[in-house]
């Protein structure tokens, strides 16, 4: 499993300029969507799964990171989106403070290991204080998709 | 400086048919916050702390899956007691 074979390039934002959580859950599904991996139909749909989650506890997992996520029976792969804030996002925290990265993981039902594993992948990445800057610091989806794929084959090494 | 007496362990299979992600991660958390001890989950010999929900994340815990509970200080009884039962309930919510 890579991180990189779920991301099209189209789905990264380096300027995500929203306030608060609906809209960031918004931009972020709209990525998907302008990258082709959902269909319009599809979007009402994800963005209600994803703030049902978020209403039984905030993704936002601290470090500036939010990891929102969720399965929808409709799609077939595991996608992922991924937005910088440089401002930050409000996003009701675990530990209070505004989240500069988004990860946005999606996939089918019935994946359980390949979507946890991505999500640990996630986890363990954004706990890594070198990989977060480098990544608030892109200026293109291409460098933010090189970050990743660099810091996966460190892992994997 | 009080004496180290140790402190309480307990190996446990997830029950959450979820897992231990995001959402019950989170719920774990809240429990384990609340806890004056220190507590760690430890999962095919990797430790993190079991009060940090990235850390939690980073272990990839499903259900069925061997997990070990260290809970050390002063409510180290009363911890392993409720996040053992977290741990291998079926607390969906």
């Amino acid at each position: 499993m890579r991180l990189t074979e779920y991301i099209n390039p189209k789905c990264v934002s380096v300027d995500m300029e929203v306030k608060g959580k609906d809209e960031a859950l918004e931009f972020l599904v709209g990525l998907l969507l302008q990258g082709g991996s959902i269909t319009a139909a599809q979007k009402k749909e994800i963005i209600n799964i994803l703030k049902k989650r978020e209403a039984l506890g905030s993704t936002g997992v601290g470090y500036g990171v939010g990891i929102p996520h969720g399965k929808c029976s409709s799609m077939d792969k595991i996608v992922l989106a991924i937005a910088v804030s440089k401002k930050g996002v409000d996003f009701d925290s675990l530990d209070g403070k505004p989240v500069h990265i988004f990860f946005l993981l999606l996939g089918p039902e019935g994946t359980p290991t390949e979507h946890l594993k991505a999500l640990a992948r996630i986890a363990r990445f954004s706990k890594d204080r070198n990989f977060r800057e480098r990544i608030v610091k892109a200026e293109t989806p291409e460098e933010i998709l090189k970050i990743i794929k660099e810091r996966e084959d460190k892992e994997l090494a | 400086m009080r004496f180290e007496e140790g402190m309480l362990e307990k190996e446990i299979r997830v029950g959450n048919p979820l897992g231990l992600h995001a959402r019950p991660a989170a719920k774990f958390v809240k429990l384990s916050q609340k806890l004056n001890s220190e507590v760690y989950l430890e999962k095919e010999g990797e430790r993190v702390n079991g009060k940090s929900i990235l850390e939690i994340m980073m272990l990839a815990a499903e259900q069925g899956d061997l997990v070990k509970l260290i809970v050390d200080g002063e409510d180290e009884e009363k911890g392993i007691e409720i996040l053992g039962s977290f741990l291998a309930g079926k607390d969906e919510t």
